[in-house]
């Protein structure tokens, strides 16, 4: 119970700090398009920077068999005009899909990791992303290919990093 | 507004972060659930998968209290997989649980149920329990097989019998020591399947088999193998040879006195006064008086004796066993004074009876086709050939005879029965057929105060005497029924084995009450052979 209230506690003192007009961070939010899973496949992607360094992101869009979604955070460091940062988010981060005597498609969620890269424009507040990822999927997602590749399904192994790129319109 | 939007956005995203995985070939159990119970412990789940691919399945989790057999192999929609039930420890209860099985595309759960209504956790040994012919009572363990402690009751299905002490109380894996007794004394010869009933807390639980093994003794046994016997109905004895004793046995009272004779003997006739006795033996004749037991002479016979008849004319006449044609000897025992019969010879191996009228001898030829009957005169004293049967293979005869104790009827070893007579015309001529097929008569007797007639027939297809008496009416020949002849219990080797017996020489006694019927054990490899007398009644 102690420490139940000791957390409510401390996020309340987050709101309150941001909330303190002497504290107030610099926000940004900006909304992307883009290729990859953190875009959940092909689709749009939604970053709130609430303080400075941290992004927290949210994406939705088609991998080839359904939405897919994905949410995560960035940490960031700064530079003139890039921006480099370490990212993570759970989401959707494997499609597979077979044709043949099996025909169908699965999406598998997980976590993933990687690092990212933003190329500012000197013109314009849009910016590049790139992104390259390391998903761990999951035991379902293993599962599947195992029994695929035991019924003899013609499988690509998938590969163990993934990348992804967009573009960002400023908003805030 | 903005929390609600908040919260609908982290729900979508948590629906959505679900993983729809790829729809791989589904495998099924048929059944998709099994029930077991305490009498069906074992059932059978077939594995197939949709659509009909190959795949691998293994166990991945089971009760403690069922056995999986096999634990892993290819889902094929064929090979049954066995689930048992370990009930050995289990009291009675209500088990609900699952059997995992993973498989290549993914589990498969079947529920399984055991309901326990009659528990075998608490056991009895010996089991089964068997009450032997040798045994009065007997220790039986009981033992609690379960992690718990019961309460028990035993209650026997019949009052003959008894369990001490019938109830008690168990700790787990704990055992106790009882008795069971039985009371022979009303008992007959059968092997009774009992039961003692289990209740377990006050509740009926199960049955626990107990074969007890009864022989009751209603037979003589007597010490040796018979070789001929008759029976005296005026003294009413009967007297049987064993070896080289002569035996005067009175089977109700079971009191034997034997006589000893200079040689094996062969066969016996009884005279009809009851007093004296001619035994045959291998080229000799013994007397005997049966009224003091005592050897009176012994002649010698040219001849080895099949077949003996004491007439009341005081000569003995000898049937021969050996050669081809041949003479009745007929032995003037006056003086020992030996004589050939005269008229037409006689073939070896010739059975004969004495006609009731004391002037006749019928015999009943062997080893000649068609089997045929004859009739001597000895009236004379020294026989004379009369003349055979008026049939030439029309009625079996088949070796032996036996006659009615009014001397009107003949009956043979072929079942069939003639009629007697001192006219020629209507002697040995047809009286009717004892019923039966495939069977000859071993031994017969008749009675005329009782118009009864009983007979043990020989099997031909066994070629062994049968172990039933079979009755007829003496007048009409109507078949009235049988009688069993009761068998023996034989120890062999440790054990005991019940024997038939089979029926080789049966009498009348002079009242009609009793048939007396010398008996052996049926010949079996390994078995020592026994004799007995055995005493039916005559209802």
């Amino acid at each position: 119970m102690m420490k139940c209230l000791t957390i409510l506690f401390l996020l309340f003192s987050n709101i309150l700090q941001a909330q303190d007009p002497d504290h107030e961070p610099k926000k940004e939010f900006d909304v992307g398009i883009g290729i990859g899973i953190d875009y959940g496949g092909i689709g749009a992607r939604a970053t709130f920077k609430p303080i400075s360094h941290l992004g927290l992101f949210a994406a939705a869009g088609y991998n080839f068999n359904s939405i897919g979604f994905n949410a995560g955070g960035q940490w960031h460091f700064p530079q003139k005009r890039n921006d480099f940062y370490i990212t993570a988010m759970y989401g959707y981060n494997a499609v597979i899909a077979v044709s043949g005597d099996i025909e169908d498609k699965g999406t598998y969620y997980g976590v993933s990791a990687g690092l990212g890269y933003e190329l500012h424009s000197r013109r314009r507040p849009n910016f590049w992303n790139f992104e390259i990822l390391v998903p761990f999927r999951n035991s379902n997602f293993k599962d599947d290919v195992d029994a695929l590749k035991y019924l003899g399904a013609d499988l690509m192994e998938p590969l163990p990093i993934a990348i992804s790129i967009g573009y960002h319109f400023k908003i805030l | 507004m903005k929390r609600i939007l908040f919260l609908l956005c982290i729900n979508l995203f948590l629906l959505g972060c679900r993983d729809d995985r790829i729809e791989l070939p589904k495998v099924t159990a048929n059944p998709s659930q099994l029930s077991l119970t305490s009498d069906h412990t074992t059932d059978h789940f077939i594995l197939s998968a949709d659509p009909p691919v190959i795949l691998e399945w293994s166990l991945s989790y089971k009760p403690d209290w069922l056995d999986v057999s096999p634990a892993s192999g290819p889902v094929d929609g064929m090979n049954a997989i066995t689930v048992t039930a370990k009930t050995s420890t289990l009291l009675p209860q209500l088990l609900n649980d699952k059997i995992v099985i993973t498989t290549t595309t993914g589990k498969v759960e079947i529920p399984v149920s055991l309901n326990i209504t009659r528990s075998i956790a608490v056991q009895l040994s010996p089991a089964p329990l068997l009450v032997d012919y040798n045994e009065n009572s007997k220790s039986v363990i009981i033992k609690n097989n379960s992690s718990q402690t019961v309460n028990w009751q035993l209650e026997p299905s019949a009052t003959y019998f008894s369990i001490t002490p019938a109830s008690g109380t168990l700790a787990a894996n704990q055992t106790s020591t009882l008795t069971l007794a039985v009371n022979r004394s009303t008992l007959d010869t059968k092997i009774y399947a009992e039961t003692l009933a289990l209740k377990i807390g006050g509740v009926n639980n199960s049955t626990f088999p107990v074969s007890i093994n009864n022989f009751k003794e209603e037979k003589w046994i007597l010490d040796g193998a018979v070789t001929d016997a008759e029976y005296d109905r005026t003294g009413d004895n009967l007297i049987v040879i064993i070896g080289s004793k002569l035996y005067k046995l009175k089977p109700e009272t079971k009191t034997a006195v034997t006589v000893d004779l200079p040689l094996p003997g062969t066969c016996v006739s009884v005279g009809q006064n009851g007093q004296y006795a001619a035994v045959g033996h291998d080229a000799w004749v013994s007397l005997v008086n049966l009224s003091t037991m005592t050897l009176v002479q012994t002649y010698p016979v040219t001849a080895n004796a099949l077949d003996v008849v004491l007439a009341p004319n005081n000569w003995a006449y000898i049937f021969p066993k050996v050669d081809q044609w041949q003479n009745i000897r007929c032995i003037n025992l006056a003086t020992g004074t030996e004589m050939l019969n005269t008229g037409r010879q006689i073939y070896a191996g010739t059975k004969a009876k004495l006609h009731p009228s004391g002037n006749y001898i019928y015999g009943a030829n062997n080893g000649l086709s068609p089997s045929d009957a004859e009739k001597y005169d000895i009236s004379g004293g020294q026989a004379n050939f009369l003349y055979d049967s008026p049939y030439h293979g029309q009625y079996e005869f088949s070796g032996n005879l036996w006659m009615a104790d009014n001397g009107t009827k003949m009956f043979t070893r072929g079942r069939t029965v003639f009629n007697l007579s001192t006219n020629q015309a209507s002697d040995m001529t047809y009286a009717g057929t004892l019923a039966g097929s495939s069977a000859g008569v071993e031994t017969l007797d008749h009675i005329s105060s009782r118009n009864l007639v009983y007979a043990v027939y020989y099997d031909y297809s066994s070629q062994t005497p049968q172990n039933e008496i079979k009755i007829f009416s003496g007048d009409f020949l109507n078949s009235l029924g049988t009688k069993p002849i009761p068998g023996f219990l034989i120890t062999q080797a440790g054990g005991f084995q019940l024997v038939p017996s089979e029926g080789k020489y049966g009498f009348f006694n002079s009242a009609g009450t009793k048939f007396f019927i010398c008996v052996k054990s049926k010949t079996i490899t390994g078995v020592p052979v026994q004799w007995a007398v055995a005493t039916i009644n005559v209802n």
